[in-house]
């Protein structure tokens, strides 16, 4: 079972949160500011990360806001903007 | 980073998307090259109808756009038994690596998807990979290519180490080597089974061999696509920048066969399309002798087919495997997967086998 996202939402929740997706992402190079592809995501992770983040925030993440969520710290930046 | 937008393709786009797909293949191999007449030829000209295209454009500082991804789908007409299909093979799909992490491809490709599933009845993928990336996407894994690869004549193995040799190293040393050796397989060629009538393109084109041939054939070939002149043509005969020659045999009691070959490099013969009916595994094994005994009169060092592991008949697979082996150092290459999303329009089509031979790589 994924862990909650809960408000504040910190890069510590989402890192914990993608450990247990079934992506290829390199959770020990994964720091605040690295970019999922760089930590080994391929276009496929992105989507199915961002795909269960908005399954379990209820946020949807639209097309033109996806350069502010490509980091642990920019998605977590972008949940707290809006989840009530 | 400029703003990015998608959009669908329109006539006039061509340069631009031949110059995208180009920067992004050659970030792997310097060397790639396609010419706009040869992709022009492919979107435009084939049976089925035109290329399917939506691209991924960014804007640079001056405002104009440049294609930095791209999802096609290219229309191939198929035939299952007596049913007629239009399937459609994804093409030159492509996301320039520094993009990825701004744009959301899968959700992009889901998009083109929705829009056009309901003109084919099958849509399929080829490609290393692509099953991962596509299962999301309704795609079914279905199966992995195999190469085979014959060396001409005897000590198969010596011969396609010349052939890998030439690959590696064409220098002039090893072309005289290669070529000594093809000329003494040559020499020791053994009577064929029957010999071959060798078409041009144009002859193929024209002949009564292949006017009736796929009403023939299609029934007992599975899914497949259609082998009729118009594919044909498309596919092999009139596709600018590459040569095939096309031999063909019928037998006394009405049994064909054809094969295309790929004769561009002298020395590494590709088989890239071949049909025997019925199709029996005597017949293909007959087909084999006189295909390897025609290669090394011609002084090929080898022969390769790509097929998927299920992509002929049990008992013809058998004979490809017997009388052809894997490649060199296969086990260190990417395995090319082959994956399929039946639309909503045919749900529940029973689909048996599918018949793979390079014909389906497009």
């Amino acid at each position: 079972m994924t862990p909650a996202l809960v408000r504040p939402v910190t890069c510590a929740q989402i890192r914990a949160f993608l450990a247990e997706l079934d992506t290829l992402i390199d959770s020990g190079t994964l720091r605040d500011d690295t970019l999922f592809t760089e930590a080994g995501a391929d276009s496929l992770d992105f989507f199915n990360v961002l795909t269960a983040i908005e399954v379990a925030t209820g946020v949807h993440i639209d097309d033109h806001d996806i350069e502010r969520v490509n980091t642990p710290a920019g998605l977590a930046a972008y949940l707290n903007a809006r989840m009530s | 980073m400029g703003v990015l937008r998608t959009r669908r393709f329109q006539a006039g786009d061509e340069g631009a998307l031949n110059d995208g797909f180009l920067e992004f293949l050659r970030r792997r191999s310097p060397g790639a090259t396609r010419s706009l007449e040869h992709m022009r030829f492919v979107w435009l000209g084939g049976p089925g109808g035109a290329v399917e295209s939506w691209l991924v454009e960014e804007q640079g500082p001056d405002g104009s756009w440049r294609v930095v991804g791209h999802h096609g789908l290219c229309p191939l007409r198929f035939t299952l038994g007596s049913a007629n299909l239009l399937c459609a093979k994804t093409i030159n799909t492509f996301l320039l690596p520094e993009i990825r992490s701004r744009f959301l491809y899968v959700r992009f490709e889901q998009q083109c998807l929705e829009d056009a599933c309901s003109r084919y009845d099958v849509i399929y993928t080829c490609g290393p990979g692509t099953s991962r990336l596509r299962k999301p996407l309704g795609y079914a894994a279905g199966d992995v290519w195999v190469h085979f690869e014959h060396g001409s004549r005897y000590l198969d193995f010596t011969t396609r180490a010349f052939s890998r040799l030439m690959q590696t190293c064409p220098s002039r040393p090893s072309t005289a080597i290669a070529r000594g050796w093809a000329r003494a397989c040559a020499r020791t060629v053994r009577k064929p089974p029957f010999e071959f009538v060798e078409y041009t393109p144009e002859q193929a084109a024209g002949s009564v061999f292949f006017e009736e041939f796929w009403e023939q054939a299609r029934g007992e070939a599975g899914m497949s696509p259609r082998r009729d002149i118009a594919d044909l043509a498309w596919r092999f005969w009139t596709r600018p920048g590459v040569r095939f020659v096309t031999l063909v045999h019928s037998w006394a009691g009405g049994a064909r066969a054809y094969a295309i070959v790929n004769t561009a490099n002298p020395y590494q013969y590709q088989l890239a399309d071949f049909f025997v009916t019925p199709m029996r595994a005597d017949l293909l094994d007959a087909l084999l002798d006189s295909l390897f005994a025609w290669c090394a009169r011609r002084g090929a060092l080898t022969m390769s087919v790509w097929t998927t592991a299920t992509g002929q008949p049990p008992p013809l697979m058998d004979v490809l495997t017997r009388r052809m082996g894997a490649p060199p150092l296969k086990r260190f290459r990417r395995r090319s997967e082959f994956s399929y999303r039946v639309s909503p329009r045919t749900a529940g089509l029973p689909i048996p086998r599918w018949n793979t031979t390079e014909f389906l790589l497009v």
